[in-house]
């Protein structure tokens, strides 16, 4: 491929690149808790749930500015289903705020690989919660129809 | 599920079953994660990364348009959550090669590990060398080659994915990095005495 010296024969390469793979699995592994985290991940799924797709994502719109503490402006959309969210704080003090625009009281549920909480929802489909950092989904449900409806949110990094 | 057919695993996972769903993880994880650690990201932003990847691809395995083609998938999708994370620079730091190093070192080798024959020493020092090799080249070039380091070894198409890079240049760039790599690891072991 190259003049003067000439390249090293693809079998040199082979042999280097398994060399290099070796020494990736000894020094920067999986960490196990993580793929135990993947495979746990599948218990999450809501077989008959609506995903609302992440519509808008303030943070992709502008510049951040490291260190800004603007909130994030999350939309997410499933139909006539539209989710606001709003992620201020940092570390420990993170905070979601949300709004949930659908007809008839909801429930909703934050959703994350520690667990599964429920979240009080207001008349106006508000709604407040602490959140960690890592990612996070949002569940829906509207337990007075029926046939019962589940929207959950695609999953964002907050 | 024993199958290397991943669309068939895809098509079992979107119908709940849980076998398929592990040899997924078992088949794609290592390419997940080193598409996290190809990009100068935190330990805890590349672990973000790991999980969002995985979480999205449970929500989405229904809809997958091409089941065949899911590498391509998770591979795009982690990409995307590695360029949100360094754009929002949320945990962003930047990792020093050698915290890389040690971090390894801790977790694989307490302290004064009694190796079993000294072939197993020489054999950590060369891998250790070869690590250091890698963190020492361009930025182009270690992520290329982390990721090509995935277990089990990832395809040009999900590499494609992974990195943004036209299927026909990964060749030509993987055989200028590999060969400088080969000389940052001479220049390794011509000079073992500098570890900082």
């Amino acid at each position: 491929m190259t003049a003067g010296s000439g390249p090293s024969p693809p079998d040199d390469d082979l042999a280097l690149e398994a060399e290099l793979r070796a020494a990736a699995a000894m020094f920067d592994p999986v960490p196990q808790w993580l793929e135990r985290a993947a495979v746990d991940a599948f218990d999450l799924r809501e077989i008959d749930a609506e995903l609302a797709e992440l519509v808008f994502d303030s943070s992709l719109e502008r510049a951040v500015v490291r260190g800004d503490q603007e909130p994030r402006l999350l939309t997410f959309q499933a139909g006539d289903v539209i989710i606001e969210v709003e992620l201020s704080g940092s570390g420990g003090a993170r905070r979601l705020v949300g709004h949930l625009v659908s007809p008839g009281p909801a429930q909703v549920e934050l959703r994350s690989p520690q667990g599964t909480v429920l979240v009080q929802v207001d008349g106006l489909g508000r709604f407040a919660a602490p959140v960690s950092e890592g990612p996070f989904s949002l569940a829906c449900r509207w337990p007075q129809r029926t046939p019962d409806q589940v929207v959950v949110t695609d999953w964002v990094t907050g | 599920m024993q199958t290397d057919d991943v669309g068939a695993l895809v098509r079992a996972a979107a119908e709940g079953d849980k076998s398929a769903w592990n040899a997924l993880v078992m088949r794609f994880s290592g390419l997940v994660w080193s598409v996290a650690r190809a990009h100068r990201l935190s330990a805890t932003d590349a672990e973000d990364v790991y999980q969002t990847t995985w979480l999205r691809l449970m929500e989405h395995i229904g809809k997958i348009k091409e089941p065949q083609r899911v590498a391509g998938w998770i591979a795009t999708t982690a990409q995307r959550e590695v360029l949100k994370a360094l754009h929002i620079g949320r945990r962003a730091t930047l990792v020093r090669d050698l915290d890389l190093l040690e971090g390894g070192i801790d977790d694989a080798s307490p302290e004064s590990a009694v190796v079993a024959s000294e072939d197993e020493a020489e054999h950590g020092e060369r891998a250790r060398r070869m690590w250091l090799a890698l963190n020492a080249l361009s930025e182009r070039c270690r992520r290329l080659l982390r990721v090509l380091a995935a277990s089990p070894p990832p395809s040009y198409a999900e590499v494609s994915a992974a990195l943004e890079m036209p299927i026909g240049s990964i060749g030509p760039t993987r055989a200028r990095c590999l060969e400088r790599l080969r000389m940052a690891f001479a220049a390794q072991s011509a000079a073992p005495e500098v570890t900082q």
